[in-house]
């Protein structure tokens, strides 16, 4: 071999052999640091990317930015895929969900907090039929977000890091104000028509994911006093009765301190500790639902 | 088609086995041709027609000016400029998605209508050179397909390096496999890939909040943060493509000129208009610079010509006030700095003092030019001028998380190891390291491949 090929050798062999482990390790690995995503617009389609490209979970959670908070680490049974798409809909979730060939999923977990908002029809198209498969390590990017995870223990929740969370008071609540000004906009007559429509629509989705085999459950995520009982809350609750009924079996029961949630300043999105407290509660009553242990109400 | 799609890897790959075959032989120069034309209309095809006419129409100038320069090269050029100045800078005066007609002649309305073509200041540049060039050196008559071929070269067609009629001509002649060097080749190459889809386009994830109105959220710190990132992304995204472009046009026997030369370690702004876009500065000074009296004209008129040929090389990037205020401004630079040039080389020559006035100058001059980049990235002069104002504002608004410190290094680590690393007394000693090293970079321009963008300098 001359100079040239024994050059081309040495580099086409070292390529082959670092890309050949970059692809061996996520199928070997699981849970391998990731970055967040770093730009807004590429956060909603973060979301979906994570669930074709990150091995499969038992349950995944379809809603909007309220469900958003719940991070997956926050759930100790440690198989749940968040969906949730901060500004969208768990319609446009439920939607993606139901296009993809192969899903194989168990468990859908739908937060019925917004209903109004329709299917994202261009998320929808780009993730139509999308496949799930694994990528490729990205190793200097994996080995950035491991250390932005220790330095910034946002990314990486350890079992002992939420122990903590749960173990500090709750915060004095600073969104008093905020949802006193919110309340005025969520008891003007909202939309409910389109709530309505919204309600049609998530029901048609679980009739057709419930014909493939996959159980569905329905969660609300709590919003302050004042607001739990606005006009907008209240229509949004009768949207969905009125097209799957008051007692629907998929409704899960969620058993949490109230008195202990709290809420940004923004008064509607769970601060963390409290979002920690609900995803365990959410995280209890779907395995009490799927081990049989709450009969009462078991599908 | 990009560089980096798969249809364009494909595309080479099918160029190139079938350039050295030896039924290709006698016709490598039309093969070559055939195929940049097929590469240049994969993408726009309804402007073929008009780069037909670019060539054409410069050929026969060309034939003319051969006979008559004095007559026909003013005539060819100001044909060539006024190409450039419909395609490109048409968008100023009209509203092309108006529904109703613009002009109320169909074909008039057509041209108004076609978008603007890819690469036109590219390939107008070329046709110029082709028409100074050759007749200034009363050579003979070319053919068409080798004018073709300098035109239309696609490793250079729509982002250059801008090669001048002198340089390329005299390399059209049969090739052959073994001549190729391939290693060097090989390394453009990689290089080329690694700075666009590693570097270049990672960094664009980041500074994407530099674009209106996404910087409104962005803390004062970010925002210079975020304009030093740009100065990187910008280098790695042309220094991407045109190591790919010298890359492929050694596999096919063209060598192309060197377009940056370690621009960011710039002791002045004339030492840094030799390193960057080396080919764009050339032909600014050779062909407007130089004629319109250069610094031969005392030092007012140096001025001038500099704020001259600065601003339109500015305009030259495109129809908007912020490519002119970016070329006034390093015009600028360039005349307030002239005077103080040899004070300040005879200092950095001292040789106690020298170093740090050295790294003191190159620091200035990266800031200045990285702070001129703005106006390039925000093209519309009020979106400039308020991120300018945000960033010496005293109050935190924003998204500052987003930002990680983390990826900042790891994305411009290969610019500031490019830069600082005396790559030149390290040939040696790493040479048997460096087909490995190759290696690493091209499975990493794979595997952290940033999502995908177009190359910054196709827009021009």
């Amino acid at each position: 071999m001359d100079r040239a090929g024994t050059w081309l050798f040495k580099f086409g062999a070292t390529f082959l052999l670092l890309w050949a482990c970059c692809w061996a390790a996520p199928r070997l690995f699981a849970n391998l640091p990731q970055f967040p995503p770093t730009t807004t617009d590429q956060m909603q389609v973060d979301v979906i990317n994570r669930f074709f490209q990150l091995p499969a979970q038992d349950v995944v959670l379809v809603g909007s930015s309220l469900s958003f908070r719940l991070k997956e680490q926050y759930f100790e049974h440690g198989d749940v895929r968040n969906v949730a798409i901060s500004g969208g809909s768990p319609l446009t979730g439920m939607a993606i969900i139901a296009a993809a060939p192969l899903a194989r999923l168990r468990v859908v977990a739908v937060e019925t907090n917004i209903l109004e908002r329709t299917i994202d029809n261009d998320l929808l198209e780009r993730f139509k039929n999308a496949k799930r498969r694994t990528d490729t390590l990205r190793p200097l990017r994996s080995l950035a977000a491991h250390y932005q995870g220790v330095q910034d223990d946002t990314i990486i929740y350890s079992r002992a890091r939420i122990k903590a969370i749960i173990a500090r008071p709750p915060a004095p609540d600073q969104s008093s104000q905020q949802v006193a000004e919110a309340l005025d906009e969520w008891n003007k007559p909202t939309n409910y028509e389109a709530m309505a429509a919204g309600a049609a629509t998530l029901k048609s989705l679980v009739e057709r994911l419930e014909a493939e085999g996959v159980t569905i459950f329905f969660y609300e995520v709590p919003y302050p006093k004042q607001l739990d009982r606005s006009v907008y809350a209240k229509m949004a609750r009768e949207a969905l009765a009125r097209v799957i009924g008051p007692d629907d079996r998929r409704r899960l029961t969620l058993n949490y301190p109230a008195a202990e949630l709290r809420w940004n300043a923004d008064g509607v999105h769970l601060d963390d500790r409290s979002a920690v407290i609900f995803a365990a509660a959410l995280d209890d009553a779907v395995h009490k639902r799927l081990t049989g242990h709450d009969r009462a109400v078991a599908p | 088609m990009s560089f980096t799609s798969w249809q364009f890897g494909v595309f080479a790959a099918v160029v190139f086995a079938a350039y050295y075959l030896p039924q290709v032989k006698s016709f490598q120069v039309q093969w070559l041709a055939f195929a940049s034309l097929f590469f240049y209309g994969y993408g726009q095809p309804e402007l073929l027609p008009l780069l037909a006419v670019a060539v054409i129409g410069t050929y026969l100038f060309l034939v003319l000016a051969l006979q008559n320069r004095k007559m026909w090269l003013p005539i060819g050029i100001i044909f060539n400029l006024a190409l450039l100045g419909f395609f490109k800078y048409k968008f100023l005066f009209i509203d092309s998605s108006a529904p109703t007609g613009l002009a109320g002649v169909a074909a008039v309305d057509f041209l108004l209508r076609l978008p603007l073509p890819i690469g036109i200041s590219f390939f107008v540049f070329h046709n110029i050179s082709l028409l100074v060039d050759l007749t200034g050196q009363k050579e003979a008559r070319p053919d068409l397909a080798s004018v073709f071929l300098y035109i239309i070269f696609f490793p250079q067609l729509v982002s250059g390096p801008i090669t001048r009629a002198e340089m390329f001509m005299p390399q059209i002649k049969p090739k052959y496999l073994a001549d190729v060097p391939i290693v060097e080749a090989m390394k453009w190459i990689v290089t080329g890939f690694f700075f666009k889809l590693y570097v270049a386009n990672n960094l664009n994830t980041m500074t994407s909040y530099l674009d209106f109105p996404l910087y409104q959220t962005l803390d004062p710190g970010d925002r210079w943060l975020l304009v030093l990132l740009y100065s990187y992304q910008i280098y790695a995204d042309f220094f991407g493509y045109s190591s790919i472009a010298i890359g492929l046009g050694l596999m096919f026997g063209y060598r192309l000129p060197i377009n940056f030369n370690l621009p960011y370690i710039s002791r002045s702004f004339s030492d840094f208009w030799t390193r960057w876009h080396i080919s764009l500065s050339n032909w600014l000074r050779t062909y407007l610079y130089i004629p319109i009296g250069g610094n031969r004209l005392g030092r007012a008129r140096t001025s001038l010509n500099l704020m001259v040929v600065m601003g339109l090389g500015g305009l030259w990037h495109g129809a908007a006030i912020g490519y002119l205020a970016w070329g006034l401004l390093h015009g600028l630079l360039l005349v307030v700095e002239r005077p103080m040039l040899s004070a300040l080389e005879a200092l950095s020559r001292h040789t106690f003092l020298g170093p740090t006035v050295t790294a003191l100058r190159v620091l200035v001059v990266f800031g200045c030019v990285s702070f001129a980049w703005i106006f390039f990235k925000l093209p519309n002069f009020d979106h400039a001028t308020s991120f300018i104002g945000g960033m010496f504002a005293d109050h935190a608004v924003g998204h500052s998380d987003r930002i990680y410190r983390s990826l900042v290094l790891i994305y411009t680590l290969p610019v500031l190891l490019q830069h600082l690393v005396p790559w030149g007394r390290l040939e040696t000693p790493t040479q048997r390291l460096q087909p490995y090293l190759y290696g690493i970079m091209a499975a990493l321009a794979l595997v952290e491949a940033g999502a995908d963008t177009s190359f910054i300098y196709f827009q021009f």
